[in-house]
């Protein structure tokens, strides 16, 4: 009967197993709609531009997922739904028709000698507006482009500036950084860390610790690859707490926005279509295998060497830069995947064969979790 | 290629786990050794009782934890790599409303006072059939406990109600802090999350039905479910150089609602330009009439008494006839015997503390022979008793004044009231504040006269005097978290804000357990 049940599961879980990604995207990312702003007075291609930048800079955020529709389809979708202007009911039905949490609209009128850039952004599963902001412009692109970035930060709230990614060889090892416990491997912290140096740990309990300083500039993105050493010696079950850090200085410690910052970000350099800078931190091929018996248990410290403005380490350290391709082509995300296949099986099996078996008459059975 | 690769390894994996993992057990059923992330503390993903604990043992009792014993296990002791570590079973006897206690002990044989403990209540117990129940123990003696997650997004100035099942709701609060004008201007959330206090986890974003607010009221109802109302949806702050904290009359909400337990949903319930005030006082009646008083609303101050009696889904809200005799805004009320009693939150030299006429609302000044100034905003105010409550803390409410230390107690039980003065540790104002299970006060965290933000918990005894708890430490962001106390007498703390150089601040999603 248990083995039917194993079996029962091991064809369940693939399926419960393909429909995780949707139900992670519930509870993750929120939907936006950004079309590229109405108007009466600019033509078409300073529209299509101007869209695009606002696209490009909400694309920062990990927490929205940016969608678009053309705009001869959302003048469609007004006709139909008989808007008249850009009413909050209209939006909200259209955002409904395109299957969006939220709706960025955005429209640039005409006012005597100046131009008026009005956003709406709306709460498409409510159904209600959450804000509308005005923001003056010049004529030219780079007035219009800033005052759709002043009207986006009056509407979300801070610009996201610096992008923190750290992977290591393990999943789930703690990061630190500057001494502050930021999470877990694999790692994307996207926050203004403050210009200058920081110190990024990563620590795990079957692992020696390994340790970095990185230098982070405003608008740029750093990704840290680090490969752990196991430790030297099997390590007993005693009960021994994870390596703390040294108490280092506070994360964020300038996470609002100056307003004389709020201009609009420098344009992109040709090659790359987006002003965030990447730094690729990674390991060098062939250094994945185990360390020698004898470890140099010391804190490691790194040189660096400059590639094209961006500090890089030398062959034969553990933290290195290197190019990075698609995601599942990375190392990580097949053990991340390992992992969860085991723990969903296992926690199935587990699940499968205690379920009501053996409880004496009269009596229920109560398992505690801790 | 992608397909592949996955199909591919899914198979392997599940090859691997059906021949190497399991095996036939000496029972005849299946044997899987899992073994469990080693951790210090339980507070992590991981799950499991903390590395510390060396023996535990359940209890089961009828109704509460004064009940009658149904049953238990014997005292479990266990290594580091037990199973029993993770879960245990239980068989109990067929039974509605079970409460199930668990006592851990760092030394073996379950002796002495348990170091850690959990509890789980309302537990029903069907003959046949097996549940999960998921507790989470946190070491006691005025211990700070994590949880095992952060909250969403974080926040300043939300509210924590505890619900009838043990669960927390935080609603709205602040988010977002922008520098703007040598101001932090603040936006208001827009959603909340309940914590769960067995699995020491929140749910994901629940979105408010009527908009985003902060510096609202949430008001538990009779029947459970939770009534918001009020607030705004901006917010300026400033304790760089004076202690502002400045609710946008442009952006006051209008609308209340309801949150319902059971669905886990809000819904509006009302609108009226009435309750469009924030930082107001608020108390909840037992007949489930809501009373607004004062608040910041188009004016700075608002002396309008707002009462909103339950219709059916829709409560009509509406401005009282007589009201307050003062103008205030961040004043703090609680309901007592005798009426409700409104402190703080109005001018400097005018009388600070009025007492609501329960049925007409009526107000009337209550006279004290106290030479602590209660005109003061970012206070606490906590009902001791059904004739007794604590104001602690606060900044006088005038031009560069700073947090004080005072405590008032104030007993409406004779005619004169009766006065109770203390002193705090140290100075307070935008704590925390939460009465414990043994008639002590915890305050905890809170802006001081440096305008700092303080790290510390004290806990005073009223009409005694006040300690600060050497061993528990809060991160610097502590002003303005929500409190609320769970059922095992366990304080929570949530979210906070914290000040950083340069004049900017920073906000915490951080949630701490204070187990007595």
């Amino acid at each position: 009967m248990g083995k039917w049940k194993v079996l029962l599961g091991l064809v369940v879980f693939p399926f419960l197993l393909a429909g995780w990604p949707a139900a992670g995207q519930e509870t993750g990312s929120k939907k936006i709609l950004v079309l590229n702003p109405e108007s009466r007075v600019l033509n078409p291609n300073k529209l299509r531009n101007l869209g695009k930048h606002l696209r490009f800079l909400i694309r920062r955020y990990p927490s929205l997922e940016v969608l678009e529709i053309p705009s001869l389809q959302f003048k469609v979708m007004k006709r139909k739904a008989k808007c008249r202007g850009s009413e909050t009911e209209c939006l909200v039905s259209i955002g409904r028709q395109v299957g969006v949490n939220r709706f960025l609209h955005s429209e640039v009128q005409k006012l005597p000698g100046r131009y008026l850039v009005v956003m709406k952004l709306v709460d498409v599963d409510v159904g209600r507006l959450i804000e509308t902001s005005r923001q003056r412009a010049r004529r030219r692109i780079g007035s219009l482009r800033g005052a759709l970035l002043k009207g986006w930060v009056d509407l979300f709230g801070s610009l996201i500036r610096s992008q923190l990614q750290v992977s290591a060889n393990v999943v789930g090892a703690d990061v630190f950084l500057d001494g502050r416990n930021i999470g877990k491997t694999p790692l994307i912290l996207t926050k203004d860390l403050g210009k200058g140096t920081h110190i990024i740990e990563v620590t795990h309990l079957d692992c020696l610790p390994a340790r970095q300083e990185i230098q982070i500039a405003k608008g740029r993105k750093l990704k840290v690859s680090v490969m752990l050493e196991e430790k030297p010696t099997e390590v007993a079950v005693a009960p021994q707490p994870p390596p703390a850090p040294a108490e280092g200085k506070k994360i964020g410690g300038k996470e609002e926005q100056d307003p004389a910052e709020l201009l609009p970000p420098p344009p992109p350099s040709p090659p790359s279509p987006t002003p965030v800078v990447e730094e690729k931190v990674e390991t060098p091929p062939g250094s994945k295998s185990l360390p020698s018996k004898q470890p140099d248990p010391r804190p490691f410290l790194p040189s660096f060497e400059t590639i094209g403005g961006v500090e890089k380490k030398k062959p034969g350290e553990k933290l290195r830069i290197s190019e990075s391709g698609p995601i599942y082509k990375q190392w990580w995300f097949w053990t991340a995947v390992g992992v969860v296949v085991v723990g969903g099986v296992t926690g199935l099996v587990v699940g499968l064969t205690d379920e009501d078996e053996g409880i004496p008459a009269g009596r229920g059975r109560v398992v505690i979790e801790f | 290629m992608l397909p592949r690769h996955f199909i591919c390894l899914l198979v392997i994996v599940a090859g691997l786990v059906v021949l190497s993992g399991c095996g036939p057990a000496p029972s005849g059923g299946l044997a899987l050794e899992v073994r469990f992330a080693q951790m210090e503390q339980a507070q992590t993903d991981a799950g499991g009782l903390p590395l510390g604990v060396h023996s535990y043992i359940v209890q089961a009792r009828t109704g509460g934890l004064d009940g009658n014993l149904v049953g238990g296990t014997d005292c479990i002791g266990i290594d580091a790599v037990d199973k029993k570590r993770m879960s245990v079973k239980l068989d109990l006897p067929a039974h509605q409303g079970v409460s199930l206690v668990v006592s851990a002990y760092g030394g073996a044989g379950c002796s002495g006072s348990p170091d850690w403990q959990g509890l789980a209540y309302n537990v029903v117990i069907q003959a046949g059939r097996q549940i999960r129940v998921p507790i989470y123990v946190t070491r006691r003696g005025m211990q700070l406990n994590p949880t095992r997650a952060h909250f969403s997004e974080p926040r300043v100035f939300a509210t924590a109600t505890a619900l009838d099942d043990g669960r927390v709701l935080l609603a709205g609060g602040f988010e977002n802090p922008i520098l703007q004008g040598g101001l932090i201007r603040l936006q208001a959330s827009c959603d909340a999350v309940i914590y769960d206090p067995g699995t020491a986890r929140f749910s994901s974003p629940i979105p408010l039905a009527a908009g985003c607010r902060g510096l609202h009221r949430a008001l538990k109802l009779s029947d459970g479910r939770v009534l918001v109302v009020g607030g705004t949806r901006r917010v300026m702050v400033d304790f760089n150089n004076t202690v502002t904290v400045r609710p946008s009359g442009d952006h006051l909400v209008t609308t209340a609602e309801i949150f319902d337990p059971g669905t886990n949903q809000f819904s509006p319930v009302g609108s009226s330009a009435d309750i469009g005030r924030a930082d107001a006082a608020a108390v909840a009646m037992i007949d489930d009439k809501v009373v607004l008083i004062g608040g910041r609303t188009v004016s700075l101050k608002s002396d309008t008494i707002v009462a909103g009696p339950l219709g059916g889904d829709t409560w009509n809200f509406s401005a009282m006839g007589t009201p307050l005799l003062t103008p205030r805004s961040g004043a703090r009320a609680t309901r007592l015997t005798a009426g409700i009693l409104v402190v703080g939150g109005n001018v400097s030299g005018t009388d600070p503390v009025e007492l609501l006429d329960p049925v007409s609302l009526t107000s009337a000044i209550v006279s004290l022979s106290t030479t602590a100034s209660l005109s003061v905003f970012g206070h606490s105010l906590t009902q001791l008793s059904g004739i007794e409550a604590l104001i602690v803390g606060g900044v006088p409410d005038e031009a560069g004044a700073l947090p004080g230390n005072g405590a008032v107690s104030i007993s409406l039980g004779g005619n004169p009231p009766t006065v109770w003065e203390g002193t705090l540790q140290h100075p307070r104002a935008f704590h925390a504040a939460s009465l414990l299970e043994d008639g002590r006060v915890l305050l905890a965290g809170g802006l001081d006269d440096t305008l700092s933000a303080r790290k510390d918990l004290e806990v005073l005894v009223p009409g005694g005097s006040s300690q600060v708890l050497t061993e528990a430490t809060l991160g610097t962001e502590s002003i303005g978290m929500a409190a609320a106390r769970l059922p095992d007498g366990s304080v929570l703390l949530a979210g906070g804000l914290g000040l950083e150089t340069g004049g900017t601040v920073k906000l915490s999603s951080t949630v701490l357990l204070l187990s007595p």
